[in-house]
């Protein structure tokens, strides 16, 4: 069986990136007993993930590893820390991408000294950016870093509520839209990228399905998919991370937190009859931001993609954390 | 001068809101072609087809032509969060016509791949950036102007100090536009991928209903957590909600709508040199749309006459009737201004 073109994890230490550098997928998945999907607190969609993933391939060795938060910037990290990944993946041979959020003038600031701290240990580290100030950043003031476009800035419906049925129901043209890649398809939008350096665009697998265009060996920016959690909205206001709060202070977009996401996560779960059809998610709101899981089938669909040589590179994340 | 910007779906609106003090409007049309096409699943802006939206280019040019009339600019609504290669060259003829048939003031758009493609195509109506676009930081704000952007219209999200941070580093290179009256997100707007559509609703409003379970992460948060906690919080979680979606579309005493409101800012938003402040709610019945103009019109006269900022607060939450919904801090846009809490 082949292997896609990178594989890259997402965890939260040093140490379980160590551990995990290569996943022992022989016997339908065994050492999931020994992988950070034991940890899973939202219903072993990770455990499901590192099955489906041995249906596929016998081993999976990352050569890359992702540091950092998509989604908050009270959760940028420390340059200690962003340092702490990179000697590790120096010493590994692994590529290192820092993840960063959506961010104020603030949050601009906190990610500059760690812009500058990467930038200055040489070429090659990828900054992935899920805003366009950010993307502006890097490309004026550390071309050394290669910017990738993240996930959120893949601006499609991605609603587990009603995906489903709309990919059941709405007509072909229909169907094509929301399953399109604009950021690679629309000549405009990949022309930008270009000019800003953007080598990779990140996407999460979509519940109504996704069409990679086929990689001729001429598309300049490659695809990268996360798996197998997928977000479907995110926010300045956190539920838990106001829950200490004085009431008046709750829910205001910015507010103080405690990190009270590395603690708690809220499992709400929707149910609603589309006719004959019953649709029930869970929705895995974790800290200012829903996440929705991915099952085999679409997960199934990824690998199928991957495999296909349409992507070129997967994000494992074993388990959801912030 | 800051502006009063004002929705409007209809031109049976246009008249009543140029009266009462309406300064620059934003609408939208949907054709009949695209709907025919795309259906009620894929909007060509952001708000639900009919309802939100005008219904035919006929009643749009007769509605430009007026507003002109009367000295007010007329923005056009472009701002899905994105559109496909095939919407794209649609969308730049339509921008064509709108631009010179009917002389559209702006364009208010958030996708960058449809912003390159209408300059590419020598479209010159000034481009608004969307809130969609959520553009957060001044870096951001200098990135669309570098795309030709004359306006940004600022996320609700953004408190009053973060405004002040990217009023002072953008200083005439560009207009700003923030949030002012009606309808708040629970989640960053530009970033919530999940669909108003009738049959499903927003998602905030559906988590109000959904069943809640809570699963400790670390052993400090299962000791110190009690279903106690948990429960209220997701009370006033709920009631948050609520507010944002304006307590059921509902009005005070007074006769004002109940969602979020930003006027206890308007002072200071106005001494920054904010061009202009955005009434929400295209789909909103005329009723709560004069509603919603009047309170806004009658603090910003204060202010243009001179109110202070504490005058101006107090001015506006009087108007409203509201003391216990101001105190909560709930219904704010700009909780650092909010002279209640």
């Amino acid at each position: 069986m082949g292997q896609p073109v990178e594989w890259a994890m997402m965890v939260p230490t040093v140490a379980e990136a160590q551990r995990h550098k290569t996943l022992d997928l022989r016997g339908g998945g065994c050492g999931i007993g020994e992988s950070p999907a034991a940890d899973d607190p939202s219903g072993g969609a990770g455990r499901a993930a590192l099955r489906c993933l041995a249906q596929h391939f016998d081993t999976v060795r990352f050569a890359r590893v992702y540091v950092g938060n998509e989604f908050c910037e009270n959760l940028i990290p420390s340059l200690s820390r962003v340092t702490g990944f990179q000697s590790f993946c120096a010493r590994e041979g692994l590529g290192l991408s820092l993840l960063t959020p959506y961010v104020t003038d603030a949050g601009i600031e906190k990610l500059k000294p760690l812009l500058e701290g990467l930038a200055t240990a040489g070429e090659g580290v990828e900054v992935v950016v899920n805003d366009w100030g950010v993307l502006r950043l890097v490309h004026r003031e550390y071309p050394v870093l290669k910017p990738v476009l993240g996930r959120l800035m893949h601006r499609v419906l991605r609603d587990p509520r009603i995906a489903g049925v709309f990919a059941m129901i709405v007509p072909g043209e229909v169907k094509r839209a929301l399953r399109e890649v604009t950021s690679l398809t629309v000549p405009t939008f990949a022309r930008i990228l270009r000019q800003y350096g953007v080598s990779m665009v990140e996407c999460d697998a979509l519940l109504q399905g996704i069409d990679f265009p086929p990689d001729d060996g001429q598309r300049a920016i490659g695809v990268s998919v996360h798996v197998p959690y997928g977000f479907t909205t995110t926010g300045r206001s956190c539920l838990i991370g106001s829950w200490r709060l004085p009431r008046r202070e709750k829910f205001a977009p910015g507010h103080r937190c405690s990190l009270e996401c590395q603690e708690l996560l809220a499992v709400a779960t929707y149910r609603k009859d589309f006719g004959e059809a019953r649709v029930e998610r869970d929705f895995y709101q974790l800290g200012n931001t829903i996440f929705y899981a991915h099952d085999g089938d679409l997960l199934s669909s990824v690998l199928a993609a991957a495999l296909r040589g349409e992507i070129q590179r997967v994000v494992f994340q074993p388990y959801l954390f912030m | 001068m800051t502006k009063i910007l004002m929705p409007i779906a209809s031109y049976a609106e246009l008249e009543m809101l140029v009266s009462n003090g309406a300064e620059e409007f934003y609408c939208g049309v949907v054709p009949q072609e695209w709907l025919d096409k795309y259906t009620g699943v894929l909007w060509m802006n952001r708000r639900s087809p009919v309802g939100a939206n005008l219904q035919t280019a006929a009643e749009l040019r007769r509605l430009v032509r007026d507003a002109h009339a009367s000295g007010v600019p007329v923005f056009i609504t472009l701002n899905a969060p994105s559109y496909t290669s095939e919407q794209i060259p649609y969308l730049v003829e339509l921008a064509k016509r709108f631009e010179t048939d009917m002389g559209i003031d702006a364009l208010i758009v958030s996708d960058v791949g449809l912003i390159v493609a209408l300059r590419e195509a020598g479209v010159r109506t000034p481009l608004h950036l969307s809130s969609i676009a959520s553009t957060l930081n001044s870096e951001a704000v200098r990135f669309f102007i570098d795309l030709g952007a004359a306006r940004v219209i600022l996320p609700r999200s953004l408190s009053l100090a973060e405004i002040a941070v990217i009023m002072e580093r953008v200083r005439g290179t560009v207009e700003l536009e923030v949030f002012i009256f009606n309808d708040g997100c629970a989640f960053e707007e530009g970033f919530c991928y999940t669909t108003h559509h009738h049959a499903v609703g927003a998602i905030c409003t559906n988590l109000i209903g959904c069943a809640y379970d809570f699963i400790p992460l670390k052993t400090r948060a299962k000791d110190e957590v009690t279903e106690e906690d948990l429960s209220a919080h997701l009370q006033d979680y709920r009631d948050w909600i609520w507010t944002l979606n304006g307590r059921g579309i509902a009005f005070s005493p007074t006769g004002f709508p109940l969602g979020p409101c930003g006027l206890c800012a308007l002072s200071r938003l106005c001494a920054m040199g904010v061009a202009s402040i955005k009434i929400v709610g295209r789909e909103a019945s005329p009723f709560k749309k004069l509603a919603s103009l009047k309170i806004v019109k009658k603090v910003l006269d204060r202010v243009r006459q001179g109110a202070s900022r504490e005058e101006a607060a107090r001015i506006a939450q009087k108007l409203k009737g509201t003391p216990e919904l101001c105190t909560s801090g709930y219904a704010c846009y700009y909780r650092d201004a909010n002279y209640a809490l």
